[in-house]
């Protein structure tokens, strides 16, 4: 009885709640390691498989790992360095040239540089020729990066179903025979349908 | 010369408008922290209650200007009030601040957070306004009120062509940014962004009131900002959020250590502002609220009423929530008056259906899968901190649940929207998850920040003895 006793008071002794615990955890983190690792993050996999194990091999656990851990984490994965380039790249062509992102913002119609080059060649033309309707050809309207940029672009000149004003496609100008073409660029053909 | 002069003059619009929208705004807020607007009744530091004027200047400039619809109107009466509001809040800060402003610590919580805001300020101005939803949707809206002068269905809201642009989506910013370009006289594509900036100064300045010279905060500040690059500056609304999403947190956070009142104040501010940024906001304040309550309860557990629970409702404090909610059902009202109905069809008959048959046809699994890309990175973070509290035989830091409950319940319910998506799925999942993820995210870091905080700060960790725990 006694020996019985003794051995249950060693596997107690043995098996403390907290060494459970570490069991339990360990299998849940291999289990999340092995997500991570099918998924193909293997670093995330191996980075927290080994912070348990090195964390459980020092004689007492140690914040400064965890710290490290987290340094590593941040340098690994974080976005935050290429917000911080972003960060100085603009400090510095401010610096190089001040006046150019003041005029930026402060002047009319700036910035539309960002627009695709044949949505930039129906914005002259739509000036250039002062137009009060417009429409975009079959295959301009098939294209929705084309179509939502001279949308807004061009807004509030709005786009309507019966103007007489079409931007085609330079290839797009035999199917429109009947129509008198008023302008032509690189890309973009203007013709008017009455 | 000119340079000079057109400095002065951003210089000038932005201090205008931060001017306009403090005097705006303490007509809510004074009354809301101090039941006044000259007399200060709650000990509240300057620092403390700026942002929270700024988001009551927001809420009411929208307010207004829903309410009047034309852009000229609207600024005019707001103008007045703004001043009104103004010469009140230089009165009361006379009275009750001006010796306080000057103290060492509030004068470097101060110069960090301008320095913050301007280095923040170059990113966010210097790009044009370039990304597609900046493009086609936020600035656009702004461009559609700016050209008609009105946010009314003049704007041109029930265009057919202009479908495509989420024309349900809030206003607050696109509103704010057609003001600034109304005053300016022009449009370009640059200088509307200036709204971002004022909306992004509020989060700033908390997140600067947090301030200690600790790794913790060093690491705070590293990520939280920083981490959403380029959703807080490429005219997206997701930065924006994540971060509003991330400040409640925190302050909620405070309030539970502190007990200050305005910490609570202004977490359900920043909280109820989500419903101004982007509809995700309404998920994201409700998953908040939960979370508070939740905390609350477990805080307060057991509960012991000694008094009646109706008699404890500050009735200045409902007024001023109802009030501040106005904007949002006047939009409301307007988007089905209009029939700018979501292009989501949420609680629809076939909503129910998709839901039913994405269940069962594996677009669950590549949802979690999607899902679980973006925000593995801060996961495994947290797991790491989780995991380190376990090594450390330390309790579990009971701080960071709410940010843990919100987060998690956030991503859920974005799964679920995924569920009932009428648009094609992997199309939808690859042109937003990346970006909506960004507020669970934040909300991983913040628990993650508030265990490592606790870490640091716990003397067994500290100054370990021998612990042999194997």
């Amino acid at each position: 009885m006694s020996v019985k006793h003794e051995r249950y008071s060693k596997f107690r002794s043995y098996f403390t709640p907290y060494r459970i615990w570490l069991v339990v955890t360990f299998f849940l983190l291999s289990g999340w390691a092995a997500i991570n690792y099918s998924h193909g993050h293997r670093f995330y996999a191996l980075f927290i498989i080994g912070f348990y194990l090195v964390s459980l091999l020092l004689p007492k656990p140690s914040f400064t790992l965890v710290l490290v851990s987290v340094v590593a984490y941040v340098f690994l994965s974080s976005v935050s360095f290429s917000a911080f380039t972003q960060v100085r790249k603009t400090v510095e062509l401010a610096m190089e040239n001040p006046s150019q992102p003041l005029n930026n913002l402060l002047l009319p119609h700036t910035g539309l540089e960002v627009l695709p080059e044949p949505v930039l060649q129906m914005l002259d033309m739509i000036n250039e020729h002062e137009l009060t309707n417009y429409r975009l050809s079959p295959k301009y309207n098939e294209n929705y990066r084309i179509v939502q940029r001279i949308i807004e672009s061009a807004w509030p000149l709005r786009m309507t179903e019966q103007a007489a004003n079409v931007f085609t496609m330079i290839d797009e100008t035999g199917d429109f025979s009947a129509c008198k073409l008023i302008d032509q660029s690189e890309e973009v053909a203007l013709v008017n349908c009455p | 010369m000119s340079t000079a002069l057109n400095l002065l003059r951003l210089f000038g619009l932005t201090a205008g408008a931060l001017l306009y929208l403090v005097g705006l705004g303490w007509l809510i807020v004074g009354p809301l922290l101090h039941a006044n607007l000259t007399r200060r009744r709650m000990d509240s530091s300057l620092i403390d209650e700026i942002p929270l004027i700024l988001l009551g200047g927001f809420i009411l400039n929208f307010g207004i200007l829903l309410i009047l619809q034309k852009l000229n109107l609207s600024l005019i009466v707001s103008g007045i009030f703004g001043v009104i509001g103004l010469v009140l809040f230089v009165l009361y800060l006379a009275r009750n601040h001006f010796y306080k402003v000057r103290n060492p610590d509030s004068v470097n919580k101060w110069i960090g957070a301008v320095f913050f805001i301007l280095l923040l300020s170059g990113p966010i101005l210097s790009n044009a306004i370039y990304d597609w939803d900046a493009r086609s949707i936020w600035f656009f809206h702004a461009k559609m009120i700016y050209f008609a002068g009105s946010i009314g269905l003049e704007a041109g809201w029930q265009d057919p062509t202009v479908v495509f642009s989420q024309l349900d989506y809030p206003k607050l910013i696109p509103s704010l940014a057609a003001q600034i370009m109304h005053i300016m006289g022009f449009w370009n594509e640059y200088l509307p962004k200036l709204s971002l900036l004022l909306v992004f100064i509020p989060p700033v300045v908390w997140l600067v009131t947090f301030a200690r010279k600790t790794f913790s905060y060093a690491f705070l500040v590293f990520l939280l900002p920083f981490s959403f690059f380029p959703w807080l500056w490429n005219g997206y609304m997701d930065g924006l959020l994540a971060l509003y999403f991330c400040i409640a947190l925190l302050l909620f956070d405070r309030y539970t250590q502190e007990g200050r009142l305005i910490d609570l104040l202004s977490s359900l501010a920043c909280a109820l502002f989500l419903l101004y940024i982007k509809n995700e906001g309404n998920l994201a304040l409700l998953v908040l609220l939960f979370a508070f309550a939740l905390q609350f309860l477990i805080s307060k557990w057991p509960l012991r009423l000694k008094f009646k629970p109706g008699l404890i409702v500050n009735w200045r404090y409902v007024i001023i929530a109802i009030a501040a909610l106005v904007p949002f059902v006047i939009w409301n009202i307007y988007e089905r008056q209009w029939g700018l109905s979501s292009d989501l069809g949420l609680g629809s008959t076939e909503s129910f259906q998709r839901l039913a048959a994405r269940i069962t046809d594996g677009s669950l699994s590549l949802i979690t899968e999607k899902i679980f890309k973006y925000i593995n990175a801060s996961l495994m973070l947290l797991v790491v901190l989780l995991t380190s509290i376990l090594l450390f035989k330390r309790p579990f830091v009971r701080e960071s649940l709410p940010a843990i409950i919100a987060t998690s319940l956030y991503v859920l319910g974005m799964s679920a929207i995924y569920l009932v998506t009428p648009h094609d799925l992997v199309w939808h999942l690859n042109n937003s998850t990346v970006r909506v993820m960004e507020l669970a995210n934040g909300g991983f870091t913040i628990a993650s920040y508030m265990i490592l905080r606790a870490l640091e700060h716990d003397p067994v960790v500290n100054e370990p003895k021998p612990i042999r725990h194997i």
